[in-house]
């Protein structure tokens, strides 16, 4: 637990000034997914079933923000975090390539979930939204989480190099 | 272990996402009033700081962009008086040189407005909240932000009667700011505000500021009275008929001012400075 502290505390002064930021961060209707960045922090740390209710509580709160789209965010964020804490026991955690990947699959199921929570007899308007914001978010999601991941590499290796010279010392 | 009981423990995870399914498309395909009145009742808890926040930054930026602005016109305006000071001082000094009367300065008396004539036989007659208490005299001229609006003609301890320059009683010496052409400021129901005793072929077009004259009488000079609408030549006559539209909006009178003292010591501002120069 210790360890994934810089990680969540990350994540979480993320989530918390993403709706302060959401404008700046999205000049074009794109922004990074904060919140399932949370739910797949989660979804390693404590298993499909925290990630769950997790999601579904964080995709409420992110709803209320546009009545419209009230339950899709849940659902998305609920259902990828479940199937991300299901597959962390059959994946190889300790690979980077394989988080990534994960974390890949289940961004985009987020997103196909969220946007076929619209879904009506006319598939190719919600389809080429996707293509326009749900595609590019998803890129963008994983563009920070490789940031935070080379970040708290980096934190990591200064404090074992510190904690070497302390003991040369 | 009951039967029961095994099921559970065996589908309770497929069981939970089932529900938290079930309970998001209940919430995502529920009546939009619902949903509205929903997330407004909880958005007003959870987001409201964070709203908040967000407002203050903007507003920060905002306060803080405009103190700039004001504070640069600050030092412009600072600058401009500087100016000014500096020509008065001269003025004063190149008059005192011809043996000329100092420049005039004004002290201004705030007041507001009591009453308005609405009957006959207050007509053109209102009501200020300064008195003989506040050092208001009978005959002081009274200004508005716009120009000249009437002398005082009744005071009280608190309160005075002011006659408007819409009184047919009314005369005031006037001077064309542009010909310094000087004629008599009057008002009468045929021609409203006029301007009287000008001699035809006088230099005077529409359009030219009238001030009062400062000349032989209590009223001090530079204030403004108003604009030429129109100037009628009749053949034959032995004067011009020049219309004024008066500088005060006489109908919708809101601050005004007593001059209360003309003098070269009296600090003040020239009101009628911006308007009146030509």
């Amino acid at each position: 637990m210790n360890e994934s502290r810089p990680q969540l505390a990350v994540i979480l002064i993320a989530f918390l000034l993403h709706p302060l930021l959401e404008k700046s961060l999205s000049p074009w209707g794109i922004a990074p997914d904060f919140p399932f960045l949370l739910i797949f922090w989660i979804a390693m740390r404590h298993g499909k079933l925290p990630a769950l209710f997790w999601g579904l509580g964080i995709g409420l709160l992110r709803d209320l923000a546009d009545f419209e789209r009230l339950g899709a965010s849940s659902l998305a964020l609920s259902v990828s975090g479940y199937f991300l804490g299901f597959m962390r026991d059959r994946i190889d955690r300790s690979s980077l390539a394989m988080r990534v990947m994960l974390f890949t699959l289940g961004s985009l199921m987020a997103q196909l979930l969220f946007f076929g929570a619209f879904l009506d007899w006319r598939p190719w308007p919600i389809l080429l939204e996707w293509l326009r914001h749900g595609l590019p978010a998803t890129l963008l999601s994983l563009a920070v989480y490789l940031l935070i991941l080379g970040a708290v590499f980096l934190a990591r290796g200064g404090l074992q190099v510190f904690r070497e010279n302390d003991e040369e010392f | 272990m009951p039967r029961s009981a095994v099921l559970l423990h065996r589908y309770r995870d497929r069981g939970l996402l089932l529900l938290c399914v079930v309970l998001a498309l209940v919430l995502h395909t529920s009546s939009e009033d619902f949903r509205f009145e929903l997330a407004r009742r909880v958005a007003l808890v959870f987001y409201a700081p964070a709203d908040g926040l967000a407002w203050l930054g903007h507003a920060l930026g905002q306060w803080g962009y405009e103190n700039e602005d004001l504070r640069s016109r600050i030092q412009d305006q600072e600058h401009q008086w500087k100016q000014i000071l500096e020509l008065r001082r001269e003025n004063d000094r190149l008059r005192a040189l011809l043996g000329f009367a100092g420049s005039k300065t004004y002290r201004f008396l705030p007041a507001e407005l009591l009453s308005y004539p609405l009957s006959f036989r207050q007509r053109n007659l209102i009501r200020i909240d300064k008195g003989s208490a506040d050092g208001v005299e009978v005959g002081m001229p009274v200004v508005s932000s716009q120009g000249l609006v009437g002398r005082v003609e009744m005071t009280e301890s608190y309160r005075s009667q002011v006659l408007l320059l819409s009184s047919k009683s009314f005369t005031l010496g006037s001077r064309d700011l542009r010909s310094r052409v000087l004629g008599a400021f009057k008002w009468n129901p045929r021609l409203g505000f006029h301007v009287d005793r000008v001699d035809p072929g006088e230099d005077v077009q529409v359009g030219d500021r009238f001030v009062t004259s400062g000349l032989g009488s209590a009223f001090p000079g530079g204030f403004l009275l108003g604009t030429v609408r129109e100037v009628r030549h009749t053949p034959g006559a032995l004067r011009m008929e020049i219309l004024i539209r008066p500088a005060a909006s006489l109908s919708s009178l809101e601050e005004l001012f007593v001059v209360t003292e003309v003098g070269e010591e009296a600090s003040g501002f020239p009101l009628t400075g911006e308007e009146a120069s030509p």
